[in-house]
């Protein structure tokens, strides 16, 4: 029984190993969606989307995504770590990290891990100090928040300026093109003799 | 101080069928068998069980009957449920108080799902099996009483029950593959066995809760109890009315309750589990939820089954006073351990949602984020003495490399609450980590259809542009470096740079903190 466990846990860290961790991922990026992107590194073998139920509902989607081997996984995190690589929309690219432990929903237990708890009432001396540990969880979970969304605004600002560049660029693209439609470049041309 | 211990879980379902019957009749091919053990618990004919089936949160009863195929796979059963009929019929062996306070469930009446109605007297015949298997059985006594006739018994119900079945192998590694998914259990159509079908005979059978509740928590359900005309696969539905706050132990925990003691013990296999706080009576009132009618309330002439069940519950009571703490203490795994996942037919999302409504999710913080969420389950049955379903909240580039989350779900709001306030109260201390909890609540699962940072153009006149727009959406590709696409995704970089940079600060300012304050804590052992 116990070998086993350790059995279990040695194939679970293969699995990490195989597995690729992507973000900022589009919430139009499906399971079927991400297994076609990157089939093109080897064999897609599981998908899954890890589901955000605490956080803020814009920020971007995660997903594991395991492949046949280690070899293909480390393959997508040099290439997209190399060139910017855009699914299911443009230009904020995808990001490759490697799989960690916690990341996974189903992990098995680490063989030979013992949990000690213990109650503290309020008598106890460390009471104190651990009602002060909670409250630096509150206050540490704020300040997480907190940056998320600065860094939430600072992405919308990107992308707003962003956009507004591209806006312009296709103005241009439009003038030139209307400019070529209505024959007013013709008669430029004929105009300056060219 | 308490350790939770790491055995591992076990994986396999073990499936086996039991002594086998003198063959009888021409074919030679079929094999009788007089029970099957089926994940440790060793099941006969006509035994009651529990039944799952899918998208309900509790599980049905049923019989195990003959000769009805392919209407339920041999993985819905869940655990024996001791079910008493106190019919005063005078072909039902009368049930002793001893059985009745050991029963799950009590039923007196029929339901004829025909003509709807409900019936003091039983049919000889109930969809296609004889009456008497619905009753108590006649040794019923015994098997209470003395274990030790256990021998007996069984020969006794191999007499009258028989399984059949094709091919013996076919079966099990059905079953053996059973684990990784529904599709690929279906036992009985895959090796297409005649006969060790499972069939609902009493659906729905969720409990009533009366709404007495009774100051240790022990509830009262009605049950009624209904007849079918014999209908086609003979399906006997039996409507037990389900409401309030869930009553059933839950199917995992049936099974394990059978399983991990020994099943050779039919008086403690049939013991309900001494120790859970939410456990309760039932017993029979004259109440019907059959096409939402109450038809009855309270009848006259089972006053007497309602007594002995009250002064079953007191007596339990009693029990659960002198039992609990000290074996609670001993314990470091929960005594079940979930095998059989693929039982959780309702998504975890879905069920986080119904435990949100009822106020019965609790969103635990600052755990180690390594911990599992069987660990987790492990650490609130040891901490609350509560049975829970809990799911560490997966990590992700956005969760805090110092704090683990976790979901858990009570079986109730006030065991929910109490927990929170415990936890409020005093510290439940993790490795130097106090454990801070809450009322969970998560977000509404709304499809935002904006991305920041994907950029659509309004008005694409080009006809060209917009089909390569249209490929870039569903498709997936490579930047190429001279194009404006390529300079506005190196932008992005940037800026991921630049925030990874932020988060690497506060993380490791966060975890300063956390080591000046977890410095001062005296208990060496929580360093």
């Amino acid at each position: 029984m116990e070998l086993s466990a350790e059995a279990e846990y040695a194939a679970f860290e293969e699995k990490v190993k195989r597995t690729v961790y992507l973000d900022n991922l589009s919430p139009q990026v499906t399971a079927a969606v991400l297994k076609a992107a990157l089939n093109q590194f080897g064999n897609v073998t599981n998908v899954q989307i890890i589901p955000n139920y605490t956080g803020p509902e814009n920020i971007p989607r995660c997903a594991l995504v395991e492949m046949e081997n280690s070899k293909q996984a480390r393959e997508i995190l040099l290439e997209m770590g190399n060139s910017p690589f855009m699914m299911s929309g443009q230009p904020r690219p995808v990001r490759a990290l490697p799989a960690e432990v916690d990341m996974f929903e189903d992990r098995p237990r680490k063989p030979g891990r013992r949990i000690i708890f213990c109650w503290l009432d309020p008598k106890d001396p460390d009471f104190e100090v651990a009602k002060k540990l909670k409250r630096l969880t509150r206050k540490h979970a704020a300040e997480a928040s907190f940056l998320l969304n600065h860094q939430l605004e600072e992405e919308e600002k990107l992308a707003n300026q962003q956009a507004e560049t591209l806006q312009a660029n296709y103005k241009k693209y439009d003038l030139m093109e209307s400019v070529l439609i209505d024959g007013s470049a013709k008669r430029l041309e004929r105009h300056y003799n060219m | 101080m308490l350790h939770l211990g790491e055995a591992s879980e076990k994986q396999n379902i073990e499936f086996s069928w039991g002594s086998k019957r003198r063959i009888v009749g021409p074919n030679k091919d079929i094999h009788l068998y007089e029970s099957f053990t089926y994940d440790g618990v060793e099941y006969f004919l006509y035994d009651s069980v529990y039944l799952w089936r899918d998208n309900q949160p509790d599980p049905d009863i049923g019989k195990l009957g003959k000769g009805l195929s392919n209407i339920n796979f041999l993985e819905a059963i869940c655990g024996k449920c001791n079910v008493v009929c106190t019919s005063k019929d005078r072909r039902n062996p009368q049930a002793s108080g001893e059985e009745l306070r050991m029963a799950d469930y009590i039923f007196y009446r029929t339901f004829d799902v025909g003509s709807c109605r409900i019936s003091d007297t039983f049919a000889d015949m109930i969809a296609g099996t004889e009456v008497v298997h619905f009753f108590n059985r006649k040794n019923n006594q015994k098997l209470m009483t003395c274990p030790e006739l256990q021998a007996n018994l069984k020969e006794k119900t191999g007499n009258s029950s028989s399984f059949s079945k094709g091919e013996v192998t076919n079966a099990r590694n059905a079953v053996n593959n059973g684990k990784s998914g529904i599709s690929t259990n279906r036992v009985a159509k895959e090796s297409k066995i005649p006969a060790p079908s499972l069939d609902i005979f009493y659906k729905n059978t969720t409990l009533r809760p009366k709404t007495s509740i009774d100051k240790d928590g022990t509830r009262a359900a009605r049950i009624s109890c209904s007849e079918v005309e014999n209908r086609e696969k003979a399906k006997l539905y039996e409507e037990l009315s389900p409401t309030g706050i869930s009553d059933n132990r839950p199917p995992k925990k049936r099974k394990t309750q059978g399983s991990s003691e020994s099943s050779k013990d039919p008086a403690k296999l049939l013991d309900p589990p001494p120790r859970l706080p939410d456990y309760r009576e039932k017993f029979l009132d004259a109440k019907d939820s059959v096409g939402n009618r109450r038809l009855l309330k309270g009848v006259s002439s089972h006053d007497n089954a309602n007594n002995i069940s009250h002064e079953a519950a007191a007596q339990r009571e009693q029990d659960r006073g002198t039992k609990t703490d000290s074996q609670i203490m001993e314990v470091t795994r929960r005594p079940d351990v979930d095998t059989r996942n693929w039982f959780k037919q309702q998504s975890w999302e879905e069920r986080m949602q119904r435990a949100q409504e009822k106020g019965t999710l609790v969103l635990l913080e600052n755990l180690d984020p390594s911990y599992t969420s069987s660990e987790v389950e492990d650490l609130v049955w040891n901490a609350f003495k509560a049975k829970v379903d809990a799911k560490m909240v997966q990590h992700s580039s956005f969760s805090s490399p110092h704090y683990g989350q976790a979901f858990v779900i009570f079986k109730s709001r006030d065991a929910a609450e109490c927990a929170i306030s415990e936890l409020n109260r005093k510290c439940l201390m993790l490795n130097g980590r106090p454990i801070v909890g809450c009322r969970g609540t998560i977000r509404e699962p709304g499809k935002p259809t904006r991305f920041i940072g994907h950029l659509v153009i309004p008005k694409v006149k080009f006809q060209r542009q917009r089909e390569e727009m249209r490929d870039a959406v569903s498709t997936s590709h490579y930047s190429q470096p001279n194009t404006i696409e390529f300079d506005m995704a190196i932008e992005w970089r940037g800026l991921q740079e630049k925030s990874n940079l932020w988060w690497e600060a506060l993380n490791k300012q966060q975890a300063k903190e956390i080591e000046d304050l977890r410095s001062r804590l005296k208990n060496p052992s929580f360093k």
